[in-house]
C-alpha cells in the first residue's frame, strides 16, 4: 500500500475512533453491527466518486455531453458553487440514510431503541467521514506537502466529522422515531385526539421526510458556508457555530428519556389486567398527560408496566412523562 | 347513555360521627359521568366540616377514566374539609384500575360497609 494512503487512513481512523468512543459504549449489544455500518459507511464515498469520475470520463471524452457547463449558464458565480455544495450534502445523507434503513430492513431487531436508530447514523457517517477524510488529506499531501494538512486535520477531525455525524444522528433519530409510530400514535389516541387507519403510514412517512430534510438541509447549509468567502472568514466562524449548536442539539435527543426508551417488538408478555380495565387506566394517563399531571402519569405508567411489560405505548407515557418533569426541574 | 342510578344519605348509626353515603348502580361513563359530577360537588359543599363519604360501588359495574380523574377531585375537596373518602365492595375489576391508578394510596378501600364506618 502506498504510504500516503497509508498514513492519511491512519489520520483519519483518529477522530472516527474518538468520536465513536464519545458516542457508543464497548459494550453495546450491537457492537458488531456497528462495525458492519461503519464498513458499509466508508463504502457510501463510492458513488460520490463515482459520479465525479463518471463526469470527467463522459465529459472528457464527449465534450458535446457538457452538461455542467449547460447548467453554468442558467446558475452562475457563486450560486453555482452554492448549488454543487448543497448538492453534494444532500447526496450524502441520502446514501447515508440508504445504509440505516437497509441494516434496519434486514435485522428489524437491532433497533429497538430510537437511540439505536441514531447510532447506526452515526456509524455510517463516520464510515462515510472515515473515507472522505483519507481522499481529502491525501489531495492536500499531494498539493500542499505535510505542513499544509496539519490545519485542515484539525479542522475537519473536529468540526467537519461532528458535523457528519450529526447530519446523521438527526436522520436517524427521527427514522427511529418512524419505527415506532404506531406507538407514537397509540400514544397520541389515550391523548383524546382523533386518530386514522391513514395516520400510522403518514407518521412513518412524515418523520423520515422531517429527518432527512432536517439533515440534508442542515447539510446543504454546512457545505454551503465553507463554500463562500465572507470577510475575516465569518462563514468558518458561523459554521463552528453551526455544529456547536447542532452537537448540543443531538446530545440532547441522545440523553432524553423517550429517546433511551426499549420498545418491544414482539409481545412475550401477556397483560395481567383485562384489556377493558386497561383501556379505563391507559385513557385516565392520556388525560392526566395532557392535564400536565406529569408525577400521577410516571406513577401509573410504573404499576401498569408491572402488570403490561411489553406495552410500548406506557413506555412512552412513562418516558415523556420523566422528560417532563425533569424539563420542570431544571426550571 | 348508560344507566346509573345514585342514592345519598345520612348514616345516623353514629351520632358522634357525620357521614354520608352515596350507593351507585349501574356504569358511570362519558354519557352520565358530567351529570353526576355536579351533584356530588353539590353536596361536598352543602356537608358539614369533617363529614366523611362512604361510596358504596356493590353495583356500580363500569368507571371510566373522566369519572376516576372526578373521584380524585373529589378526595382533594373532602379531605380539604377534614373529612375522609371510603370506597365499599367494589367489584374486582374496578378495584383493579382503582389500585394500577394508584387510588388505593389516597382513598380507603374496603369489603364491607361496616368496615367502611369503622373507618370514617
Amino acid at each position: 500500500m502506498n504510504w500516503k494512503i497509508a498514513t492519511c487512513a491512519l489520520l483519519a481512523a483518529l477522530p472516527a475512533f474518538i468520536w465513536s468512543a464519545i458516542f457508543l459504549k464497548r459494550r453495546d449489544k450491537n457492537f458488531k453491527t456497528y462495525f458492519w455500518v461503519f464498513a458499509g459507511g466508508t463504502l457510501t464515498v463510492l458513488p460520490i466518486l463515482a459520479y465525479q469520475y463518471l463526469y470527467l470520463y463522459i465529459v472528457g471524452d464527449n465534450p458535446d455531453y457538457d452538461f455542467v457547463s449547460s447548467l453554468k449558464t442558467v446558475v452562475t458565480g457563486n450560486w453555482w458553487i452554492v448549488t454543487l455544495y448543497a448538492f453534494v450534502g444532500i447526496t450524502e445523507e441520502i446514501i447515508k440514510f440508504y445504509i440505516v434503513k437497509i441494516v434496519d430492513q434486514r435485522n428489524p431487531e437491532i433497533i429497538q431503541t430510537i437511540n439505536d436508530s441514531l447510532k447506526l447514523g452515526i456509524l455510517s457517517a463516520l464510515g462515510f467521514a472515515f473515507s472522505e477524510n483519507i481522499i481529502y488529506f491525501v489531495r492536500i499531501l499531494d498539493s500542499f506537502g505535510t505542513q499544509g494538512l496539519i490545519a485542515p486535520f484539525i479542522f475537519r477531525s473536529i468540526f467537519t466529522v461532528c458535523a457528519h455525524l450529526i447530519f446523521s444522528g438527526i436522520f436517524a433519530y427521527y427514522y427511529g422515531v418512524s419505527k415506532f409510530a404506531k406507538d407514537f400514535i397509540d400514544f397520541k389516541k389515550w391523548q383524546g385526539e382523533r386518530v386514522s387507519i391513514l395516520d400510522y403510514d403518514l407518521f412513518r412517512r412524515k418523520y423520515v421526510a422531517i429527518g432527512l430534510g432536517l439533515s440534508m438541509g442542515l447539510h446543504a447549509v454546512f457545505n454551503t458556508m465553507l463554500s463562500i468567502k465572507m470577510p475575516n472568514n465569518i462563514n468558518i466562524l458561523l459554521v463552528i457555530f453551526q455544529v456547536i449548536f447542532m452537537f448540543l442539539f443531538l446530545k440532547s435527543l441522545l440523553n432524553s428519556k423517550t429517546g433511551n426508551l426499549t420498545f418491544i417488538l414482539a409481545n412475550k408478555f401477556k397483560s395481567s389486567m383485562k384489556a377493558e380495565d386497561e383501556e379505563v387506566v391507559l385513557e385516565l394517563v392520556g388525560m392526566w398527560f395532557k392535564q400536565k399531571k406529569y408525577k400521577e402519569v410516571y406513577e401509573i405508567c410504573q404499576r401498569l408496566e408491572r402488570r403490561d411489560p411489553d406495552n410500548n405505548v406506557v413506555k412512552i407515557f412513562k418516558s415523556k412523562a420523566f422528560d417532563a418533569l425533569e424539563a420542570e426541574r431544571e426550571d | 347513555m348508560a344507566d346509573i342510578k345514585y342514592s345519598i344519605s345520612d348514616l345516623v348509626d353514629d351520632p358522634s360521627k357525620s357521614i354520608k353515603v352515596v350507593i351507585l348502580a349501574g356504569q358511570l361513563d362519558e354519557s352520565n359521568v358530567d351529570q353526576f359530577a355536579p351533584k356530588m360537588y353539590e353536596m361536598i359543599q352543602a356537608m358539614a366540616a369533617k363529614t366523611s363519604v362512604i361510596f358504596d360501588f356493590q353495583q356500580l359495574t363500569y368507571l371510566n377514566s373522566k369519572s376516576i380523574g372526578y373521584f380524585a377531585d373529589f378526595y382533594n375537596q373532602i379531605t380539604a374539609k377534614g373529612g375522609k373518602i371510603i370506597i365499599a365492595k367494589a367489584p374486582s375489576n374496578i378495584k383493579d384500575i382503582l389500585n394500577v391508578v394508584g387510588m388505593d394510596q389516597m382513598i380507603s378501600m374496603t369489603q364491607t360497609m361496616q368496615e367502611a364506618k369503622l373507618m370514617a
